[in-house]
């Protein structure tokens, strides 16, 4: 019964306006991501080979990964320079703040935004009347009338329904990426495509939280209107103003300063050393710890925001694509944890008269990778079972008499 | 007829549970973003007292003329009205570059704020509540009634649109009553008679925002037979429209006009510096040698020699500066005439600038801030030829007393600028209305009734 149930779902869904508008949706967002996304990899891989330290320049600069073309991340901020002409006084430089103002006043268009907005949309807007719709036409009464049980219908919708939002996110998706491999002769490793596999999985993942939501509102209210407008708001929230909310409630809670306020205050202690009586070598060893223990602080706020940012279903994909794609925090943090080492190393270089070492970075493999993601994918896990379960028992708690009445 | 037609609308329309579900999702969204960003605000209040006072105990503490003149730009209080929308202050007015010890989860959740909830929720409110408005009332068969009655098609689109508009501004009116609250008992930040001039603007600028998407949905509407069909059309739309439009113009942009990275302009600037000091050194290393005081190095050394370093200096820094800001300003010209072609983008861009925090107004504190270090060098230059008359043998480094240095205050921008700044989005959101308008009132005429 469950398979005829999907069949029949498979079928509405394909031959139904909404596919046609969401299959041309889909394909044509998901194509331009890949190209846009493409074209900006291929300008930062430009810009690294233009920034490159030259002899005797202590430069911590990395080139950027292919796979930001999945989800961009961290990549602008990871790609930092170090400049350490003036040590002792060690000097960081970060990313500049465009030039363009424009240019970060919206998200980056990587298929990870794209799948966590516009892919959560398209799965509610495939579930939102998915069991409603049913029992507002009476078909729901004449399913359970054949023989047909609540649960068989219940994922009877959910292998239908799900798997043709699969098919319109996976089908441009990889299109996409055979067209770029076409004309730019990507070379994609063994490691890429197992990333990029494991990137569809866990999208996957995500737009079937999105889906089990869907049923689980649809099989709440009775009519499919309301049922959109629910779906509607709990996307917003869930997108938007959640993961909005517990950063800024971390930010306040955990006191911490602005960088301008930590970079002005460098500076004014760097004016009062020498009325304070300390040397330049004791003032730069001061900003040093400083920093370190600035770094550790904000480590510290971000480990601790995270673990509740991971328990939202939109934050926990963003976490999940970005470690995936090795642009992430955990890998940011291991950036991080190379460049203090080099600074340590050209520091004890300067003081030996001997030129600045070059800096040298690799990026997390893909077991350490999955390992920090964990978290996330339990999360996600958790909303699609929850979810899914919730379905059930409302659905199992459906009265499928008096909407029929009522429409009748 | 169009006050009969308005009537029956607007009280269908405010006792339909979409309108409770709209105001309900505004209000509540709306509240939750603007208490973060009030806790958010006062924070960043704090950060500029201690920013300020350093910045004034580090001139009355005595500055050389040798040292940076980072002290002198003064800096920037964070905007009054931040709190509604964030903008592109910080990245316009950062002072220092981006530290690797920023935040990283500011830019992997980037934070929300009420304008960007009011830009979401007002335009899929608008969509929701219209698209069904004509081929509804197909579907009911009321439409032929009114037909039959020898209503103007005109006057029942009118009747219409101007209903769901109250409606509308009735949810965007009680966020704005439920925000004024918050920030009368939170108290984040006094505001002025400008900023709420600015606030009241803002409001009006919704509900145009808001009839853009209502005309809109009533093309939508006057295009298909059946409101599922509507619905699900106003959906996609509206996904293009506040999501893939507003992005696609950087792109596009930087194809059409591909400038060098602000990463590689600083490095370069930093080997010319490198290549400037060593020539300089070149020049001083054989009076160094003589073990010679800084005034009599200055005195003794090859100023033509030293110009000339300098001038090769500047014209290579320009050579690299100029071309990548003069190409970046295009792509932001570039920018913000094609993003304007998504009605949500324009409102955002609109929204920040009468608010007092988008690229109009930093530039206008960014010339305040250079008029005013302006003015600072030239009183240090000052004060450093009065201490040679005094001591011709004063070191560079001797710290000066600038106590009577000239003070001024930024005083934000007035109204009228803000809403200069706000004229192009507004223009264009006047052209979607009329256009969208006209569109649906075509497609309304033609409507096949039966």
């Amino acid at each position: 019964m469950i398979w005829k149930i999907a069949r029949k779902e498979i079928a509405e869904h394909l031959l139904s306006f909404r596919f046609s508008l969401a299959a041309m949706l889909c394909a044509g967002v998901l194509l331009l991501s890949c190209l846009g996304m493409y074209r900006q990899y291929e300008q930062r891989n430009r810009d690294y080979t233009l920034c490159q330290a030259r002899q005797g320049e202590a430069l911590a600069n990395i080139p950027p990964t292919l796979l930001s073309l999945f989800a961009w991340g961290l990549e602008d901020v990871t790609g930092r320079t170090v400049d350490l002409r003036y040590a002792p006084h060690v000097m960081v430089l970060g990313v500049r703040p465009p030039l363009n103002p424009f240019d970060t006043f919206f998200p980056t268009f990587d298929l990870s935004y794209v799948v966590r907005i516009i892919g959560a949309l398209v799965a509610l807007s495939f579930a939102f009347d998915a069991i409603c719709r049913e029992g507002s036409n009476g078909t729901l009464a004449l399913m359970l009338a054949a023989g047909a049980s609540r649960g068989g219908i219940l994922l009877g919708k959910l292998a239908g329904g799900f798997s043709v939002v699969a098919l319109l996110f996976l089908f441009p998706v990889f299109l996409g990426l055979a067209l770029l491999g076409i004309l730019f002769s990507i070379p994609l490793t063994m490691e890429v495509l197992a990333r990029i596999l494991l990137w569809s999985g866990a999208s996957l993942l995500y737009l079937f939280c999105f889906f089990c939501l869907g049923l689980l509102i649809s099989a709440f209210f009775t009519t499919p209107r309301l049922s959109l407008l629910v779906c509607l708001m709990f996307w917003t929230m869930l997108i938007f103003i959640a993961p909005s909310a517990v950063t800024s409630v971390a930010h306040v809670e955990t006191r911490l300063q602005s960088p301008v306020r930590f970079a002005q205050e460098n500076l004014f202690s760097s004016k009062l050393a020498a009325s304070q009586g300390r040397s330049n070598q004791e003032e730069g060893d001061r900003q040093l710890q400083k920093r370190e223990a600035r770094s550790h602080e904000m480590l510290r706020f971000t480990d601790l925001t995270l673990k509740v940012l991971r328990l939202l279903p939109g934050a926990a994909y963003v976490d999940l694509s970005t470690n995936l794609a090795g642009t992430g925090v955990a890998e940011m943090a291991s950036y991080y944890s190379a460049m203090q080492r080099y600074i340590g190393a050209v520091i004890a270089a300067r003081e030996q008269k001997e030129e600045a070492p070059s800096f040298s970075f690799t990026r997390s493999p893909l077991g350490d990778c999955l390992h920090s993601s964990i978290v996330a994918i339990v999360s996600l896990m958790a909303w699609a079972v929850a979810a899914l379960w919730s379905a059930g028992v409302a659905l199992f708690h459906y009265d499928v008499r008096t909407k029929e009445v009522g429409q009748l | 007829m169009i006050r009969k037609i308005f009537k029956r609308e607007l009280k269908d329309m405010l006792l339909d549970w979409r309108f409770a579900v709209f105001a309900a999702m505004l209000v509540l969204l709306g509240s939750v973003v603007t208490v973060a960003r009030s806790a958010d605000h006062k924070q960043a209040l704090r950060d500029y007292g201690t920013i300020e006072i350093m910045n004034s105990r580090m001139l009355d503490g005595g500055l050389s003329v040798n040292e940076g003149s980072f002290f002198l730009q003064p800096p920037r209080r964070p905007a009054r009205m931040s709190l509604i929308a964030q903008g592109m202050q910080e990245s316009l007015m950062e002072r220092f570059f981006l530290s690797v010890y920023e935040n990283p989860l500011s830019v992997l959740y980037p934070s929300a704020d009420l304008l960007m909830v009011m830009g979401i929720v007002i335009s899929l409110g608008a969509l929701l509540l219209s698209s069904d408005l004509i081929c509804g009332e197909r579907e009911t068969g009321t439409i032929r009634l009114l037909a039959a009655n020898a209503v103007k098609r005109s006057s029942i689109l009118l009747g219409k649109w101007l209903a769901c508009l109250v409606t509308l501004s009735t949810g965007i009116l009680l966020l704005f009553v439920v925000v004024a609250v918050i920030l009368g008992l939170a108290q984040p930040d006094t505001w002025t008679q400008t900023d709420w001039g600015s606030f009241a603007a803002l409001f009006l600028f919704s509900l145009i925002y808001a009839s853009t998407f209502l005309m809109m949905g009533l093309f939508l509407s006057a295009s298909t037979r059946h409101s599922g069909t509507a619905v699900v059309m106003a959906l996609m739309v509206w996904t293009v429209v506040v999501f893939v439009m507003p992005a696609l113009p950087v792109y596009l942009a930087r194809e059409l006009q591909p400038a060098k990275s602000p990463t590689y302009v600083m490095i370069s600037t930093l080997r010319l510096e490198k290549e400037r000091n060593e020539a300089l050194e070149k020049l001083r290393a054989p009076l160094r040698a003589q073990k010679l005081s800084d005034a009599e190095m200055d005195a003794r050394i090859d100023t033509n020699a030293v110009r000339r370093i300098w001038d090769e200096f500047s014209q290579k820094k320009r050579k690299v500066e100029n071309p990548a800001f003069e190409k970046s300003m295009v792509q932001g010209g570039i920018n913000l005439i094609m993003q304007q072609a998504s009605p949500f983008a324009a409102y955002l861009i609109g929204g920040t600038e009468i608010t007092g925090v988008g690229v109009v107004s930093a530039m206008n504190f960014t010339k305040f801030a250079q008029k005013q270090e302006r003015f600072l060098t030239e009183y240090i230059q000052e004060k450093w030829r009065e201490t040679l008359k005094k001591n011709p043998d004063a070191s560079k480094s001797t710290p000066l007393d600038l106590s009577g240095r000239p003070r001024s205050a930024f005083k934000g921008d007035p109204l009228l600028f803000r809403m200069a700044g706000m004229a192009l989005p507004l223009l264009f959101l006047l052209i979607f209305n009329v256009l969208f308008f006209m569109l649906a009132w075509r497609k309304f005429l033609r409507y096949d009734v039966r």
